[in-house]
């Protein structure tokens, strides 16, 4: 009688976790930010509006974006600690999504000073990625510094750090909403292949509209 | 007691004599080059070049060079630092963890041609 109910709460618990696990997975990501009423309408956090200038030093708005859902960090080319392997691992992301038309990468610079647009424009060259897919953005150097905070991902100044500037090496999904919907550590390889799966969660959205 | 523990510790020195793949080589690439280079040597596109692909015909000796003077080269964007403060014997062993274990290679690079390579990097 016991080992009855003893049986009987094992396979509750395990309905209960499993069930709960299988919810996270399935149906849309959930959105990053607090909500705001407006009119009576609860509204998610969006990204503020912005401009800044790509590798052709050509302006980018937040405009120009909300065709596409994209993924986004920020870095400078000399950085020397994480951005390596933030990088490798951005690159996993756009060996995947290359072709997808509704998916962008975007590398906002912190160090606008020395990373020039000709100097992005190289970067892109020697990671031989197509700068019609993965944008690189450089601009005021406050403005981008306050961006950051935007998406979620600290940065700031800080002469003790490697190359002068602390940052996270956190990377930020974001739909053609300006939501922010998912984020993943850079630096983390296992982090990265669930944001992969969470892209593709993400792309489902569009279709079943 | 003291006997037994003396033959444990002669035992580990043997495991770890006899298990010498470059052992400092890697401890010391992972310290100083994984961080651009990446961990499996793979490299991140052609930023940070791949150390894994360089093949039997590379001459591994000129790592050393790499490794005392940093590296700019004219159509790269970025400058490979100097690594300060390597002996030769530490040098040679990260040249020999490259090649034998990124590159899948046999034999080694000598202490010899390092230390002759060494004097010929001076810009």
């Amino acid at each position: 009688m016991k080992s009855n109910i003893y049986t009987i709460i094992i396979v509750c618990v395990i309905t209960i976790i499993t069930s709960c696990k299988q919810d996270e997975k399935v149906g849309p990501l959930p959105y990053y930010g607090e909500k705001t009423v407006v009119n009576g309408d609860s509204i998610h956090y969006q990204i503020p509006e912005f401009k800044f200038f790509d590798q052709d030093s050509n302006a980018v708005t937040s405009k120009d974006m909300d065709k596409y859902i994209y993924v986004t960090d920020f870095f400078f080319t000399t950085c020397p600690s994480i951005c390596p392997v933030v990088k490798k691992q951005m690159l996993r992301i756009y060996d995947k999504y290359k072709d997808n038309p509704k998916f962008k990468l975007v590398s906002h610079t912190l160090d606008p000073k020395r990373d020039t647009a000709e100097k992005l424009k190289k970067y892109a060259e020697k990671l031989n990625v197509s700068t019609d897919k993965w944008i690189f953005l450089t601009g005021d150097k406050d403005s981008l510094i306050d961006m950051s905070a935007n998406y979620f991902i600290s940065a700031y100044e800080d002469e003790d750090a490697p190359g002068g500037i602390d940052h996270s090496g956190l990377v930020v999904l974001v739909d053609t909403n300006r939501n922010v919907r998912a984020s993943a550590q850079g630096t983390d390889p296992d982090d990265i292949t669930e944001l992969l799966s969470d892209i593709d969660r993400l792309l489902k959205e569009y279709e079943t509209q | 007691m003291r006997r037994s523990s003396i033959l444990i510790i002669s035992f580990f020195l043997f495991l770890a004599c006899n298990h010498n793949t470059y052992k400092q080589g890697k401890v010391l690439y992972e310290s100083n080059c994984a961080q651009c280079h990446m961990p499996d040597g793979s490299g991140v596109g052609d930023l940070y070049p791949a150390l894994s692909q360089l093949g039997p015909d590379y001459n591994y000796s000129l790592i050393s060079c790499y490794i005392i003077n940093g590296k700019k080269s004219e159509n790269s964007i970025l400058e490979m630092v100097a690594i300060k403060g390597l002996s030769d014997i530490e040098i040679n062993n990260i040249i020999n963890y490259v090649r034998s274990e990124m590159n899948d290679l046999e034999g080694e690079v000598s202490i010899a041609d390092t230390r002759k390579q060494i004097p010929e990097c001076v810009q």
